[in-house]
């Protein structure tokens, strides 16, 4: 198919102007909204009753909570990588997917820390972390640099909006008076002089610099909450690497499925284009590619030397129990979706949909596979213990809280492509005039 | 109808008939045991272990909860009983010899111990008789120019007198770590004429106590005629243990208030530097609100 380019301004933001939500994104969002409510529901029950309402028991203390909060720091990276690295290598293709990229960062960094909260049998003792600091744990590191990165994250969203907000400003008929309210209390000094944009350019740029160690900080100290602790599984110098690769991959997945969404249902083929997924779906490969790289170097080793204490560990992945999810992961969450996205036909919007649909569940299930067998083997045998703690399989409170939080990450991009542009309208303009 | 109530009952029957013959198969299989152990340290009042088990296809595994009464030269008299005793979870009860026996104990030079277990829910009852000669095992040191030696003396009872017994091996050690480390290269060493056996000591800068105390040990294993003797005695051969804590040191196991100073400076800097981003882009954005206000 043939794609047209916008011709004029006006209609270029007639495109991309934030649209009501039609029958479907209504639906959309109160299905959204009723899975959040389930999983607050799920929530009540667990701080009525406690962390007992969870199948989490003495050995396996970390479930579907953290490989949930690994996937959402995970995919927050994105951000990073779209925004920030592709800007610096100065690539002016990924212009339009600038925002979607900064949108799911932040609403996943968002329930990456609400989801950590929920894991802890006591949120009220959240403080002690901040009060009773304790610089040599992992754990601090991580509330320090997930705050960092959030704040980083919603400033590199919001700058590159205000020329946008100006646009909206400027036509309060067609927004509703809440809306407006919004737009007034966050642009309206925005008025587009040439010296706002110098700052502004300026600290878009200083964003794009400093949130790329952040980034990498971020997701380097996820993995040391592993690789600090001495298990089967995570005892590797390579943690760090393997995880920021994983991350750039799952975003990259993550980032071909929102641009068909929002492109198929915003009508932005003259934006979000073949061209975008044809690119998008090369860099997908080459982050497979790097991925499956760290994964064989974490698996193929240890299996090589086949440590006694690790043995079990690695036969529960490779043919026991695990064996299904594991070989899933490897190929639905890297091997097909590369293949897929190989061939030009397969970068086409639709294919390139659904090998993003399989790298981001395969990358879910991938997080599941790191923290929970792990547990399940320690390196002293499991002797005169309840029959539950042998196993792992997570309650319906847990599934509820775990699928609200991902219907909370899902409902806070929808509502923010209600609010505001999806695809930055003033760039998108300004593109087209340097054309 | 009759007929089938008949043919009812009967089918019930197999499996109780089936179950009744398993346990019973399984009791002819089983083999109960009982064990005696008499041990004596440091020449003071003997005590006995007693341990309860059943061999069987698995093997040999410990019989918890058997009621066993264990007496002195004759069996089942109340004057000669030493204890009633029930085996704990593993199999095992350990007896002293009670002071009410003291008199039965001196009157001769050697003995007989009777442990008779009676049947328990997984144990036949059974009877293990132990003879022991009274022995006693005394040890010293010698200081000469050639170095230290250890001496242990094993002696046995005869009437009121001690006499020595020849060809016996037995250890000479030094208590360590629960366990016991041997003083020389010799495993073990045989007493002579004299009951004596000499070891020379050769370890060196030995940690002892903060006194530089060790605890010499000899030891006698399971011995047919004489049991477990074992006898001990502190001396100052050791090096003096100086105890060094290290738990108020800054360290990264260490509570968060002595974290070690590279790293309060390195995560320090780090947040301060990051941060100091952030807050200079927080100024970028006001002065852009402030432009506005300088164009209005």
């Amino acid at each position: 198919m043939k794609e047209s380019s916008p011709h004029s301004t006006e209609q270029i933001t007639a495109d991309l102007y934030p649209k009501k939500f039609g029958k479907l994104g209504r639906i959309w969002t109160l299905g959204l909204l009723l899975v959040c409510v389930i999983g607050v529901y799920a929530y009540y029950r667990q701080i009525k009753y406690g962390l007992v309402v969870t199948e989490m028991r003495d050995y396996v203390s970390w479930g579907i909570y953290i490989s949930n909060f690994v996937f959402f720091v995970a995919i927050s990276l994105v951000g990073s990588l779209i925004t920030a690295v592709l800007r610096l290598a100065n690539v002016k293709w990924s212009t339009p997917l600038t925002r979607i990229a900064e949108i799911i960062a932040v609403s996943a960094i968002v329930f990456a820390s609400i989801i950590i909260v929920v894991d802890m049998g006591r949120p009220e003792r959240f403080t002690n972390l901040l009060f009773h600091v304790r610089l040599q744990s992992p754990i601090i590191w991580d509330v320090v640099v997930i705050s960092t990165y959030f704040v980083i994250s919603l400033l590199l969203l919001y700058l590159p909006l205000l020329p946008d907000l100006k646009i909206l400003n400027a036509n309060p008929n067609k927004n509703t008076r809440f809306l407006n309210r919004i737009y007034r209390f966050l642009g309206s000094f925005w008025q587009g002089t040439a010296e706002q944009f110098r700052i502004s350019n300026r600290s878009i740029l200083i964003l794009c610099i400093t949130i790329i160690p952040v980034a990498f900080t971020i997701h380097t100290v996820t993995s040391w909450l592993f690789a600090t602790t001495y298990r089967p599984g995570w005892d590797s110098t390579n943690f760090g690497a393997y995880f920021i690769s994983g991350a750039f991959l799952v975003g990259g997945g993550a980032m071909l499925v929102a641009m068909y969404l929002f492109r198929r249902h915003y009508q932005l083929e003259k934006y979000i284009t073949n061209a975008h997924f044809d690119m998008m779906g090369k860099i997908v490969v080459l982050l497979a590619l790097i991925y499956l790289y760290f994964n064989v170097n974490e698996y193929l080793i240890p299996a090589f030397k086949m440590k006694k204490p690790e043995e079990e560990h690695l036969a529960a992945l490779f043919a026991g129990k695990f064996a299904l999810l594991f070989w899933f992961c490897f190929f639905v969450g890297m091997i097909i979706p590369m293949i897929i996205l190989l061939t030009r036909k397969g970068r086409k919007p639709s294919f390139a949909f659904i090998a993003g649909i399989m790298v981001v569940v395969g990358a879910w299930f991938k997080r599941y596979l790191i923290v929970t067998p792990t547990l399940l083997h320690p390196f002293l045998p499991m002797q005169d213990v309840p029959e539950s703690y042998k196993h792992y399989f997570p309650s319906w409170e847990e599934w509820a809280i775990a699928m609200g939080s991902l219907s909370g990450a899902l409902l806070i991009i929808t509502l923010f492509a209600r609010i505001f542009p999806i695809v930055p309208i003033h760039e998108t303009v300004t593109e087209k005039n340097e054309e | 109808m009759s007929r089938f109530l008949l043919c009812f009952l009967s089918l019930a029957g197999i499996p109780l008939l089936m179950y009744s013959q398993g346990d019973s198969a399984a009791k002819s299989a089983r083999q109960s045991l009982v064990y005696l152990q008499y041990f004596a340290k440091n020449n003071q009042v003997p005590y006995l272990k007693l341990q309860t088990k059943n061999k069987s296809d698995k093997g040999f595994l410990p019989a918890q909860k058997v009621p066993v009464s264990i007496y002195l030269d004759k069996d089942s008299l109340k004057e000669t009983l030493v204890a009633d005793v029930i085996t704990d979870t593993l199999g095992e009860s350990i007896v002293g010899l009670p002071p009410s026996l003291a008199s039965l104990w001196v009157e001769s030079d050697a003995h007989t111990f009777i442990a008779n277990a009676s049947s328990a829910a997984d144990f036949d009852a059974t009877v293990k008789t132990i003879n022991v000669t009274i022995a006693r095992l005394d040890l010293d040191t010698v200081n000469n120019e050639n170095g230290r030696s250890v001496v242990a003396r094993l002696l046995k009872k005869e009437g009121s007198s001690w006499i020595p017994i020849p060809d016996i091996d037995l250890r000479l050690t030094v208590k360590r770590f629960g366990g016991y480390l041997n003083i020389g290269d010799k495993e073990s060493y045989t007493t002579d004429s004299t009951g004596s056996a000499v070891g020379e000591f050769l370890l060196k800068n030995l940690p002892g106590d903060s006194l530089g105390n060790i605890e010499l040990t000899a030891l006698l294993d399971d011995n047919d005629e004489v049991g477990s003797l074992q006898t001990g005695m502190r001396v100052p051969w050791g090096a003096p243990l100086q105890f060094e804590s290290n738990f108020g040191e800054r360290s990264l196991w260490a509570t968060g208030s002595r974290a070690p100073f590279w790293l309060i400076v390195l995560a320090t800097g780090c947040v301060i530097s990051v941060w100091s981003v952030i807050i200079y882009l927080f100024t970028r954005i006001y002065q852009i609100r402030k432009l506005r206000i300088k164009e209005n």
